[in-house]
């Protein structure tokens, strides 16, 4: 029986077969397209692209967008999703600035006060995604409305707390080494980000806290009856994401050595995107930290390649709606097939 | 006549069961009894009241009176848990399984085998509850290649099948199920109707709701007809199936009924 066990349980045609298993090995074709782009901008830039400075300029943007695409992933596969992010990123940038020189008492600007001001900023964001969760789980708000009322809030606090001017840190301030210094080269931004990788994805694989995340998103009404604390868990994801918001906040503040309302517009498209073009479905059940992450790094050759090729800005921001269009129009075909 | 193993005491008795939904009544005063190891088929029209009686038994409903006995003892249901903890377990109709899991995941989806803990993070043990999962499926005759298949890319049949199976997986002794076979293809629907079989021979007592008549003929021991939230018929599957239909839908239009005396203002 050696030849019928060799032909294939479905008789669908070689073509939409072959297709199929293309696009369930999505991590390739992600690695694929990564792969072209970089190769893109090697091309139209030989001189710069593979610097290291400009590598490292690179990976601060794959951490940037790969930390927030990683709350966002939490979010979105449980059918959630965050807008709030790029504010939430301004804000904690100039909450972790105002606590570092004037914030905490007699500690301000002292290397002591920078631990304390980061654990506060990161609980505040966390607070932030909880009141989030909170308001789309006990009142029924859609997410989508709650976190666009905390993007406008958290832009419109950040610049009324500094009255629109940055807060500077002085240059030798130890806090700068966070987003500045680089461990053998790589950045501590992109450390920061393989930490944080390693801890979601051990969440979401391992965990019965992932396993319910995937089960909320999936079918939250047998998640519900199966006895699991649905809205515990939705909370949960708005959390992280808020926390990877202020983690990001964190480090741009030290990366540009200032604490401005101006940083991070735009990001959560950014890194819904990077989701996106990773697997994650916006519809929810679906979606990977792997994913998220290859994504974070398409966008961020992107970025970096297209202030390379010195296109506009505006241009900038037409190449972004148009990723952001393909990758869901994939998503939702894909979906229906 | 005194079959030595025949034990009386209904598995589960409902007494006197009234829920009303404001001005809705959908349960008048409803008895229910389920012997050890007996299949009971439910049915009725749209709206009779079937589903509400089964949720207020699995305990997603409250209801106004009345009083449940599991094995003779009083029990108060006031949540999925509790009837869950008393061996009820309830097959919703269609919000049963989580697509994008695979079976073992489904399975134990709630009650994750966890290898290790610390505060709030519980570390599963995948191959402990996919062991358990294959054993499950084996030993009710599911037909899945593998446990670690995800439900999307399983048949109607299958996915119903894993559905009650997982309800068994946790020693359930009391099955409820809301019409298990209404989104189902022919062949799918003697799968499950196999697996309802077998799930009996294995010694647990179920209820079906389901307007497929001939399917309650199939499998049933006996039946019990709803009519606008009260019982109208309570009695043993006999003949075969063109007599148990004709007479099972007089009973659902109102052309027969078995407990008229207990209406208005009667003796309860
Ligand atoms: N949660 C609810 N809220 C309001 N009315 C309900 C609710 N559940 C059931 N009902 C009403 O109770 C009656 C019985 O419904 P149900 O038990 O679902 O009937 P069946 O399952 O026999 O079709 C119907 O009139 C239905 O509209
Ligand atoms: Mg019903």
């Amino acid at each position: 029986m050696a030849t019928t066990a060799a032909q294939p349980r479905e008789s669908t045609g070689w073509s939409s077969r072959t297709l199929s298993a293309i696009l369930r090995f999505r991590e390739a074709s992600i690695i694929m397209a990564f792969l072209a782009l970089c190769l893109f901008f090697w091309w139209r830039n030989p001189n710069v692209f593979l610097k290291p400075a400009n590598l490292a300029v690179i990976m601060r943007f794959v951490a940037t967008f790969g930390l927030l695409a990683i709350g966002e992933v939490l979010v979105i596969i449980t059918g959630g999703i965050d807008l709030s992010v790029g504010s939430m990123t301004a804000l904690t940038g100039v909450l972790v600035a105002t606590l570092m020189m004037k914030g905490i008492g007699f500690l301000s600007l002292s290397p002591l006060g920078i631990a304390p001001s980061i654990v506060i900023v990161l609980i505040v964001a966390g607070l932030v995604g909880s009141w989030h969760g909170l308001c789309v789980t006990k009142l029924g708000i859609p997410p989508f409305i709650i976190t666009l009322g905390t993007w406008l809030i958290a832009r419109g606090a950040a610049a009324f707390v500094t009255r629109g001017y940055p807060i500077v840190f002085p240059s030798d301030f130890p806090f700068l080494t966070l987003g500045q210094g680089e461990i053998f080269q790589i950045p501590i931004m992109f450390v920061t980000l393989v930490v944080v990788a390693v801890v979601a994805f051990f969440i979401l694989t391992s965990t019965t806290l992932g396993r319910h995340i995937y089960a909320v998103g999936g079918n939250i009404e047998a998640a519900r009856v199966s006895g699991v604390n649905v809205d515990r868990v939705r909370i949960f994801s708005y959390v992280g994401s808020g926390t990877m918001a202020g983690l990001v906040g964190i480090l741009w503040a030290s990366r540009l050595g200032q604490g401005t309302p101006t940083v991070g517009s735009g990001y959560e498209l950014w890194a819904i995107a990077a989701t996106v073009i990773g697997g994650t479905s916006l519809f929810g059940g679906q979606g990977t930290v792997l994913g998220a992450i290859l994504g974070a790094a398409i966008m961020g050759v992107m970025i970096n390649g297209m202030v390379l090729v010195n296109l506009s800005s505006y241009l900038q921001d037409v190449v972004l709606g148009v990723v952001l269009v393909i990758a869901v129009t994939y998503d939702t075909w894909r979906r229906r097939q | 006549m005194g079959c030595l193993m025949v034990d009386n005491t209904p598995i589960v008795e409902m007494r006197n069961i009234k829920k009303s939904f404001g001005a809705v009544r959908a349960l008048r005063g409803v008895d229910l009894a389920l012997q050890h190891n007996e299949v009971l088929g439910l049915v009725g029209d749209n709206a009779a009241g079937k589903s509400t009686l089964m949720k207020v038994l699995s305990g997603a409903y409250i209801p106004d009176q009345g009083e449940i006995f599991i094995d003779d003892k009083r029990v108060r249901i006031e949540g999925p848990e509790d009837s869950r903890r008393l061996g009820i377990e309830m097959v919703y109709q269609d919000f049963a399984l989580a697509n994008n899991l695979d079976v073992a995941g489904n399975v134990f989806l709630g009650q994750e085998i966890v290898r290790w803990q610390l505060g709030p993070i519980r570390v599963m043990n995948k191959r402990r509850m996919e062991d358990r999962s294959r054993q499950l499926m084996d030993r009710l005759k599911i037909d899945i290649d593998s446990v670690r298949l995800k439900v999307e890319n399983l048949s109607g049949g299958q996915r119903q099948s894993v559905a009650i199976g997982r309800a068994t997986a946790f020693d359930a002794k009391i099955i409820i199920m809301d019409e298990p076979t209404a989104a189902l293809s022919v062949a799918a629907i003697g799968q499950v109707l196999d697996l309802i079989e077998e799930l009996k021979a294995q010694g647990v007592a179920i209820i079906m709701i389901s307007h497929r008549l001939e399917d309650i003929h199939a499998v049933g021991d006996r039946v019990m007809v709803l009519r606008h939230g009260r019982r109208v018929a309570d009695r043993p599957i006999t003949g075969d199936i063109h007599e148990f239909r004709e007479e099972a839908v007089a009973y659902m239009v109102g052309a027969r009924d078995d407990f008229a005396e207990d209406t208005g203002n009667g003796r309860r």
